[in-house]
């Protein structure tokens, strides 16, 4: 037996091990260059992939709409994809979807950021309706009037939704007369953006200067980068100051002391939200807060554990990670039967208060370590996830990191930094907290 | 050689069984059958640095009595908390879930690569063992309780339950998979275990695994991992098909602000022959911006842009519908359009240039969920569920054959021939505001569905 067990390992040995390295295999250097006129180009090849991922962001975003004309990036990047000059709506979707390709984008609060992915064979008419779209937008008033409806009646259907009332009571109390705090009226919203409001914002914002173009796949660097100059050159506006992240956000306010809120709200699932504004995160600090929220709140962890396994109260618990440059909020968000809200803030509060004092233990953070870089590497086997952090660490200024990169920041952080950040946050400001049913 | 050194009895055996499936850029897929029965699928994707692996029981909420509605679920919720399994799980930081529907109940864990042995041992070791006390019954209870609320935190959802329950009145499939409060208080420790002896074997469980392994010696580890399962009777024997009693339209009014508009018909399911071209069909409606109702509803006349067009279908049944939330103002005007564009489907072929598009998009989003061990873990195991041919080879060849012809005939066959101004073949639900003295009955029913 031992013989034929040999001899079946061995062929099995010669059938099976004749895989090729797959997609994902290791990492490519990360290409990262300013091009004239200053955009940012981000290349990362990734041999064999039968997929590319493109990420553009377009600096200027929602932290920059003026006060009277809340919604205009999102207005702006909706009109993106309308049709341009040389393509009516309909054609920029039939080009891209007939090649098996996906293109979409969306307004944030530092950016406008166009994500398009799919097989190979159609990265370079992708790409050319992606940045045909960015730089010739047709910006038509009648295509505006019917963005608007549509973004009202967005707004009109999340208020069927009972989580929408919690956050529409959250977000002032953490950011009082801050931009993150505002929430649209739905009596005003976007009556005051006209066509030139929208087309000012066009000129203003997308310019080469503001640009970072992040492509991950089989792709040839020096193509991409042919490609994006031969387009950049082609902008008919201002090239505009020189790359760079975007500006930092002025601090929200720190509370003094805990702040209470309640969305009154029918719900047959109450929800409660603890957290905390910051001023920003610092790029050291970032390995450290990623490993700190997910010993608080990842699954399975500390307040999981407290809340859901031990208690039996809650189905879900969830993080609040916002991270902006010079602002943030830092918290936990769950769901509680109504007469469990006071004890769950009480735990949860403590199991704040206890991480900014004692640091967690060697074996929470190495599973932390752990679980973070198996959702790394499984975000990284899609070339649109590695276009897309690529992009978003551009726009917030964040170094280009690879998965071994990244590996090496987890690894060296310690449990006193942690605690330590923990301290920091705590000690800059109270916590909000907010309920709703 | 390295293989030998730790290959066991019916490691060994297993791996003589490894037949290489062909699948055009997949030269590592292989598919197997465990000593004890077990069928399952392997990929080698090296590089990838994850090992995503799914244990599937065949066994859902269309196998519970009335009586223990919710059974599968809470079962599954009890397993998955296993204590040394999931605390290995967790130890080696495995992104570990589970999840049950109709027909099928499965765990799952995307592992880092190095720590796949420990990670199958302790995911076959969830699935297998059923130590759980009644303590634990209780506290997952609550906690199913919890999430229960989390499904009817939408007014809308309402019409889930009630439609179902209208429409399949008596079969199994009418009852929602997370149960209801009254049957999650009547199921005992003891009714979970039988339920978990019977249902839990090898014959009646599929595996599939993805990501960064040697195929050989992955085969040997998940065959080892799983060896304590009983074989079992056999597979589960094919469901019959639900008797429906349809109306024509589902009509309700409660606590919401906007309009949900939605029509479709049912369908016989994943089984049936033209399960592809009903895919293909919500695809071209709503799918893309390049799909009928984003252009029409969307684009042209800005009604809304929260559209869909789904296909959802268990082996025996299923439903295939389009539709979106609006204003009510523009309720009347929307659904008018609505049906209009399902209905073109019922009168004329769809151009050959959209159809080739419609397929691309259904070929591009596969090459999406391709990307990841995931996504393809998920599409083998949801073919190996419908005893479908893994490869996805197969399923864009059914795909790519479809013709405007063949759409023709199914959109005709679920939604009918269309006539004049009526609504003939389609099913309408619509959830529509309530107003004046409505307003109190609605909330009268809210806390009574509250409660349920």
């Amino acid at each position: 037996m031992g013989a034929l067990r040999l001899l079946g390992s061995l062929l099995l040995a010669a059938a099976c091990c004749h895989a090729p390295r797959d997609a994902v295999a290791g990492d490519e250097p990360i290409l990262d260059e300013t091009l004239p006129g200053g955009a940012a180009l981000i290349v990362q090849r990734m041999p064999a992939a039968p997929t590319f991922g493109i990420a553009l962001v377009v600096r200027g975003g929602r932290a920059e709409d003026p006060q009277t004309q809340y919604g205009l990036t999102e207005v702006l990047s909706r009109m993106l994809l309308r049709g341009s000059s040389t393509r009516t709506a309909d054609a920029q979707a039939l080009e891209v979807e007939s090649a098996g390709a996906s293109l979409s984008v969306t307004g944030g609060v530092l950016g406008v950021m166009l994500r398009a992915s799919g097989p190979l064979q159609a990265f370079d008419r992708t790409l050319d309706v992606l940045l045909d779209a960015t730089a010739h937008p047709r910006l038509d008033p009648a295509d505006l009037a019917g963005e608007i409806e549509l973004a009202r009646q967005r707004l009109r259907a999340s208020f069927d939704i009972p989580s929408t009332w919690r956050e529409r009571a959250a977000l002032p109390l953490l950011f009082a007369g801050h931009s993150l705090g505002r929430v649209a009226d739905p009596d005003h919203y976007l009556e005051s953006i006209d066509i030139a409001a929208v087309r000012a914002a066009h000129t203003a914002r997308c310019t080469a200067g503001r640009m970072s173009l992040a492509v991950a796949g089989d792709l040839e660097p020096g193509h991409v980068r042919r490609t994006f100059q031969r387009w950049l050159a082609s902008l008919p506006i201002d090239p505009g100051p020189a790359a760079g992240p975007a500006a930092a956000l002025p601090h929200p306010r720190p509370l003094a002391s805990p702040a209470h809120a309640r969305a009154k709200r029918r719900t047959t699932q109450p929800e409660l939200l603890v957290a905390l504004p910051t001023p920003g995160i610092d790029q050291a600090d970032e390995p450290a807060m990623d490993l700190l929220i997910h010993i608080l709140t990842g699954p399975e962890e500390r307040l999981a554990l407290e809340i859901r396994q031990a208690r039996g109260w809650a189905y879900w618990l969830v993080s609040m990670d916002w991270r902006y440059p010079g602002a943030g909020a830092f918290g936990v968000l769950t769901a509680v039967p109504r007469k469990r809200l006071g004890d769950a803030t009480g735990i949860i509060v403590r199991e704040l208060e206890r991480i900014a004092a004692e640091p967690p233990g060697a074996e929470e953070v190495d599973r932390a370590r752990r679980y973070l870089l198996a959702e790394l590497a499984r975000a990284w086997q899609r070339p649109s996830g590695r276009a897309e952090a690529f992009a978003a660490a551009a726009i917030r200024g964040r170094p280009l990191l690879s998965y071994d990169a990244r590996a090496e920041r987890y690894a060296n952080v310690t449990s006193g930094e942690i605690r330590d950040l923990a301290a920091k946050l705590m000690a800059w400001s109270r916590p909000a907290i907010v309920t709703l049913y | 050689m390295v293989l030998t050194g730790w290959l066991s009895g019916p490691a060994a055996a297993a791996s003589t069984l490894l037949i290489p499936v062909p699948e055009e850029g997949s030269p590592a897929l292989y598919s197997l059958t465990c000593p004890n029965g077990l069928p399952a699928v392997i990929q080698a994707r090296p590089g990838t640095r994850t090992v995503f692996a799914q244990l599937s029981a065949r066994v859902g909420s269309r196998d519970e009595p009335p009586e223990l509605a919710g059974m599968s679920h809470l079962l599954e919720h009890l397993l998955f908390r296993e204590g040394q399994a999931f605390a290995a799980l967790r130890r080696v930081g495995a992104l570990v879930n589970a999840s049950t529907d109709f027909e099928q109940t499965e765990y799952h864990a995307d592992l880092p690569a190095a720590a796949f042995d420990e990670g199958i041992d302790a995911l076959a070791a969830l699935v297998s063992g059923a130590a759980f006390t009644a303590a634990d019954v209780d506290r997952e209870r609550r906690v199913v309780r919890g999430e229960a609320a989390l499904g009817k935190i939408d007014p809308a959802a309402v019409v889930v339950y009630s439609v179902l329950d209208r429409i399949f009145h008596g079969d199994p499939i009418a009852q929602p998979v997370i149960g209801f409060r009254r049957t999650l208080n009547r199921i005992r420790v003891e009714d979970l275990r039988d339920y978990h002896r019977r249902h839990y074997t090898a014959a009646n469980m599929f595996a599939v695994v993805v990501g960064d392994v040697d195929p050989a010696r992955a085969a040997g580890r998940l065959c080892t991992a799983i060896d304590s399962l009983p074989q079992g009777a056999g597979t589960h024997p094919p469901y019959p098909e639900p008797a429906a009693r349809i109306e024509r339209m589902y009509q309700f009014r409660t606590l919401v602000k906007q309009c949900y508009l939605m029509a479709g018909s049912l369908t016989s399911g994943a089984a049936a022959p033209d399960a592809p071209s009903l895919e293909l069909l919500a695809t071209l409606l709503g799918d893309g911006r390049g799909s009928r109702l984003h252009r029409r509803l969307v684009r042209q006349e800005a009604f809304s842009d929260d559209v869909l067009a789904i296909t959802f279908q268990v082996s025996t049944a299923g439903a295939i519908a389009a539709g979106l939330a609006v204003n009510p103002a523009r309720a009347k005007a929307a659904r008018a359009a609505l049906l209009e564009e399902m209905r073109r489907l019922t009168r004329e072929p769809v151009p050959p240039d959209e159809l080739r598009a419609a397929v691309s998009r259904m070929a591009g989003a596969l090459d999406a969920r391709f990307e990841t061990n995931e996504g393809i873990a998920e599409f083998r195991a949801r073919r190996l569920l419908l005893h479908e041919p893994v490869g996805r080879d197969d399923y864009l060849a059914r795909l790519r054959a479809i013709t405007p012809e063949k759409l023709l005939e199914a959109a005709r066959r679920h939604w009918g021939p269309a006539t004049g101004e009526s609504s003939e073949g389609l099913i309408e639900i619509q959830v529509l505001p309530a107003r004046g003295f409505g307003k109190l009955i609605a909330a009268l029913r809210f806390l009574m569905f509250r409660r349920l």
